[in-house]
């Protein structure tokens, strides 16, 4: 399975065979389509991966799309369905079936959060029976209830408390999923790409938690329509709005306010959402007594802004976009602002009962800009990555058993990687690096497939294609990464190409009704690469392309689970062992200058890695105390030919034992008490092993890449939520939170310097970032 | 990047930190981390200039990092300086692992060559010395990022079309500031440079007598600078010993420079 060939196309024709005879086996009694969409019956949004199941045929069900629409073909009869969502109401409803039919359910949420109800389904056991593995859902409802740094409500960080999510450190924005790098993670906000998904040089998520309707996480296994990148794909959806009422709902809290503004575009039919956010640490800064204090600028803002119309039963149009940015300075002598801005433009359509179409228009981009305005140095540097790109999605229902999605995706990426410019009686030049211009394409098909009551068989391919557009200059370097040559292509021109065929495999196999095994394969390949050298990532980090040298890096991935229930679904257990192969890894040259470098490649190394770890899973998901426990094993390691003498050495991320716990008790109706805690091994990480003197300083031998650890690392959070008061026409409440409440030093950096006491000695000094944070805030909606 | 002496990623978060240190409740805890003990290795420090001698090549080696700071010297070893004219000169050790010359002149625009065997070991160096560049005006300015500093300033002219390197020494009252101060053309060939010197630990009141020198450096010395200067970033994800321009896994740097310098008193 880890060999580096693409399968034989033999077996692809194998495969698409049974695809087809897949259909047509069961096309032969007379069927019926039944379609529609599960709404929330309060605001009328599209409930995405609610189930609709059928009484008289058990195991007989669909789930909604993306877009909160399902379709399923029964034979003529009469039946009792069943909708059903985590923390709604079931709603029944009782159809005579001897024609196509559209049914759509607007279901209600519960009052009490995630209580247990009577559901005489099967559905609960959701996680067993699906097929997919390694994919996480988040619950917003849950987002809302974990404490975290300053109050502010952060999708990312909440992901970190997942089983196989690490975070990777405070004041790092970055998260690694199964021992992959942080620019491995494909993070998609309404389809587009966010490139830099961090505020505050990494303490804050880009995401507002307020615009956010679902969150779900792939760390393996990763359905064929997703690609792009290797470890993981995090795919969040914003909120439509509601198309019942207007509503306005908002937050006070210590970082950041924020303001939500919903409603029906045309009662029914449309709606729209708007959504703020702006921190204010820089109005406290100016009420400092400190000159230097008054004069500094640190902020973030950010938009979210949806909007959506039903044209008719068939067609559907939504256009969504983002809008970020931070912004960090100091008198007029210093700027620097980076952000992200996405678009979003989507056409559903129905082509009947059972096809469903989304064409998407996606654009998206990240950059920054610095200026400095100092002495006689005044210039300005841009840089950027913008990306077009076009996706067409299909999904078609023959039946049942099976869900086929096919569909196509290209995109045009530009980077700008850095261009300078200043004024004549600057003493700097102006500079611009060349532009890269690259083509990303994909076609993609999968067939979910019920092969007998117990067996799911899911299996696609996608095929990757990636052309490394002109113009531009390309270096030739030699095993020093020196340039020895030099080649100039023009405008338009393909330079390289680079084909991948990334096939993608998931079987489960349900025991019974409360247990099940699965198994997935999957490669991966990932065309564009962040180049950060430092352990904490910068805004300035530079996203580069596959070239002549840089090879798109490729993983394949092979996981096994096993899925089990207890005491009547109430508890959740999994646990996914897995094993990585990663080819075409990046590291640095030891010194490497990465900044405005045009010939950057000369500076990185390819190499291999392999990743490999098992994780454990325990939830409970009803009741007045729910949470779950995380556990992983693991290792990641990378191996160079230049580094540490071609031996594998772990990766900045390999954690060995990695735990996370989460509490949230329902008190009463008006208090949900929450506590989380976390403890994980430190990052591998290079330690001096000697230390000698020159130029009349002290400075640390280094012998190896990675041989130490940093301490470990832990840490409890603690947070309450008051609900003030709740009514139908508003409600308002407060949220408490202490993080790291028993004041863990946490190593953020270690120095290793001359003492302080004892100028003839040096020592290793640990600066932790925080220790306790209290926090609050304050949220309404009305 | 880097436009000027002072570094600006120092400078940008020294105007910062205060704004960051506010969100933060950062404390520091000396560590006791078991550290591995690598082989001692020979640190060779030589440098030649346009200046008259004589010059110094101080030999010494790596001990490990919980050992106090007593680096052994190197004795009795065999140096020798000679450039590609035929000028060559043994050096004599006048304290144990310093190595000085006596008639040895250096001359800008000639290659020199550094032959070290010590202990058994032969390690060779080349370095070429570029042309002196003159320091056109030096001043005492208020620092624009904090007015209650003093900094001092100096310019000098890039020659256009050429690749140049630079290293500055900053003395006040004598005593040398142990920052590295270095730069490159890359971002201002051509172009009237400024150099701005600040150093915590020395600060300047009035009566202070500064003193800049400027070096011109070749390449392979401005990449080892630039290496060690990565070494006191702690943020580096794989921070590495500089890439010395001496042979056989020597650590330290060869230098043949042409300098120039000024000098004004704090008013």
């Amino acid at each position: 399975m880890l060999k580096n060939k693409p399968l034989k196309s033999g077996k692809w024709l194998f495969l698409l065979f049974f695809l087809v005879s897949s259909f047509t086996a069961n096309a032969q009694n007379a069927k019926f389509t039944i379609s529609g969409y599960i709404r929330d019956a309060r605001t009328g949004e599209e409930l995405i991966g609610a189930a609709v199941s059928v009484k008289e045929m058990p195991n007989t069900g669909a789930m909604t799309n993306s877009y909160g629409f399902y379709s399923l073909s029964i034979p003529e009869g009469k039946y009792t369905l069943v909708a059903q969502y985590i923390g709604y109401q079931a709603t029944t409803k009782s159809v005579t079936l001897n024609q196509n039919l559209k049914l759509d359910f607007g279901i209600s949420g519960q009052e009490r959060q995630l209580q247990e109800v009577e559901i005489t389904s099967t559905r609960k056991n959701e996680n067993v029976v699906k097929t997919q593995m390694g994919v996480e859902k988040l619950d917003m409802r849950e987002i809302n209830n974990i404490p975290v740094l300053m109050g502010e409500k952060d999708v990312i960080k909440t992901l970190q408390l997942l089983p196989g999510v690490k975070s990777a450190g405070e004041g790092n924005g970055g998260f690694y999923v199964r021992g992959g790098s942080a620019d491995q993670n494909l993070i998609l906000l309404d389809e587009a790409t966010v490139y830099n998904a961090s505020h505050l040089l990494g303490f804050f998520s880009v995401f507002n938690s307020d615009a956010i309707k679902n969150v779900t996480i792939y760390k393996g296994g990763m359905p064929a329509e997703y690609g792009g990148r290797l470890s993981s794909v995090l795919d969040i959806k914003m909120n439509d709005g509601n198309n019942q009422k207007f509503g306005v709902s908002g937050g006070i809290g210590l970082i950041s306010s924020r303001l939500n503004i919903e409603g029906p575009l045309v009662k029914d039919k449309g709606s729209f959402t708007l959504s703020a956010r702006r921190s204010y640490a820089d109005i406290f800064l100016k009420l400092s007594p400190d000159s230097s204090l008054r004069d500094s600028r640190l902020y973030f803002y950010d938009f979210n802004a949806k909007a959506n119309y039903r044209i008719n039963d068939n067609n559907r149009i939504f256009l969504s976009g983002y809008f970020g940015k931070d912004l960090l300075g100091f008198k007029s002598l210093f700027g620097f602002d980076w952000g992200n801005g996405t678009g979003t433009l989507r056409w559903n359509h129905l082509f009947n009962d059972q096809l469903f179409s989304n064409t998407s228009l996606i654009y998206s981009n990240y950059n920054y800009n610095i200026d400095v305005n100092a002495g006689n140095s005044q210039f300005n540097i841009i840089s950027r990555i913008q990306d077009w790109n076009l996706k067409q999605d299909f999904e078609y229902y023959p039946n049942s058993r099976s869900t086929v999605k096919f569909g196509l995706n290209s995109i045009h990426h530009k980077i700008v990687p850095g261009a300078i410019s200043a004024g004549e009686s600057s003493s700097v030049n102006s500079r611009k690096l060349p532009n890269r211009y690259s083509f990303e394409n994909a076609l993609y098909v999968s067939h979910d497939y019920k092969l007998t009551e117990n067996l799911n068989l899911a299996y696609g391919l996608r095929l990757s294609a990636f052309s490394v557009l002109g113009p531009g200059t390309f270096y030739t370097n030699n095993t020093e990464g020196e340039p020895i040559d030099t080649t100039i292509y023009s405008s338009g021109k393909f330079i390289k190409t680079y084909v991948n065929p990334e096939p993608r495999l998931a079987l489960s196999y349900i025991l019974d009704e409360k247990q099940s095994v699965k198994a997935s394969y999957g490669r991966n390949a990932q065309y564009l690469h962040l180049l950060s050298n430092s352990t904490s990532g910068s805004p300035t980090d530079l996203w580069i392309p596959s070239g002549t040298y840089v090879k798109p890096e490729i993983a394949d991935q092979v996981s096994l689970g096993y899925f089990r229930n207890f005491l009547d679904n109430n508890y959740e257990f999994s646990t996914e062992i897995y094993y990585k192969a990663l080819q075409n890894q990046i590291d640095y040259r030891n010194g490497a200058q990465l900044e405005f470098n045009e010939n950057v490649e000369g500076e990185l190394l390819l190499g291999k890695g392999r990743a490999y770890g098992v994780e454990f899973f325990l939830k409970k998901k009803y009741g007045k105390f729910n949470g779950w426990v995380g556990y992983t094993l693991s290792r990641s390691e990378r191996k160079f030919d230049q580094i540490n003498s071609g031996s594998y050495y772990p990766a900045k991320q390999d954690r060995t034992h990695d735990v996370s716990v989460v509490g949230i008790y329902n008190l009463s109706e008006k208090w949900t008490l929450s506590s989380t805690f976390v403890y994980y091994t430190g990052n591998a990480i290079t330690f001096p092993s000697g230390k000698y003197r020159v130029n009349g300083r002290i400075e640390n031998l280094y012998t190896e890449r990675n041989g130490y650890r940093m301490p470990a690392y832990h840490r409890m959070d603690i947070g309450a939520t008051w609900i003030r008061k709740k009514t139908e026409k508003f409600e308002s409440s407060w949220t408490f939170s202490i993080y790291n409440v028993y004041g863990r030093e946490n190593a953020y950096i270690i120095n290793f310097e001359p003492s302080e006491t004892d100028p003839s000695r040096t020592e290793a000094v640990q600066v932790a970032l925080f220790k306790m944070v209290p926090s609050f805030s304050y949220n309404f909606k009305f | 990047m880097k436009a000027t002496f002072y570094n600006l990623n120092h400078t940008v978060f020294r105007a910062l930190l205060p704004a960051v240190l506010l969100f933060s409740t950062a404390c520091e805890k000396v560590l006791d981390i078991d550290l591995k003990d690598a082989d001692p290795k020979t640190v060779i420090e030589a440098n030649v200039s346009d200046q008259p001698g004589p010059y110094k090549v101080l030999i010494s080696r790596s001990v490990s990092f919980d050992d106090p700071n007593i680096f052994p010297a190197v004795s009795n070893a065999q140096v020798t300086l000679s450039d590609n004219v035929g000028n060559s000169e043994t050096l004599t050790e006048t304290e144990p692992g310093v190595y000085v010359s006596k008639n040895f002149q250096g001359v800008p625009g000639r290659n020199y060559f550094l032959k070290v065997v010590a202990n058994g070991q032969e390690y060779n160096a080349v370095s070429t010395m570029p042309p002196a560049v003159p320091i056109k005006d030096i001043a005492i300015e208020k620092f624009e990022f904090d007015q209650d500093d003093t900094v001092v300033t100096i310019h000098f002219q890039d020659q256009a079309g050429v690749k140049n390197y630079y290293r500055a020494f900053y003395f006040v009252n004598g005593k040398m500031s142990d920052g590295l101060y270095f730069l490159d053309d890359k971002f201002s060939d051509g172009k009237l440079i400024d150099g701005t010197f600040i150093d915590d630990d020395l600060p300047l009141k009035s009566g202070d007598s500064v003193r800049i020198v400027v070096q011109a450096i070749d390449e392979n010395v401005l990449n080892y600078l630039r290496g060690e200067q990565m070494l006191s970033n702690s943020q580096s994800a794989s921070p590495a010993n500089p890439t010395s321009n001496i042979s056989n896994g020597s650590l330290g740097y060869f230098s043949a420079h042409a300098e120039t310098s000024a000098s004004i008193v704090v008013p």
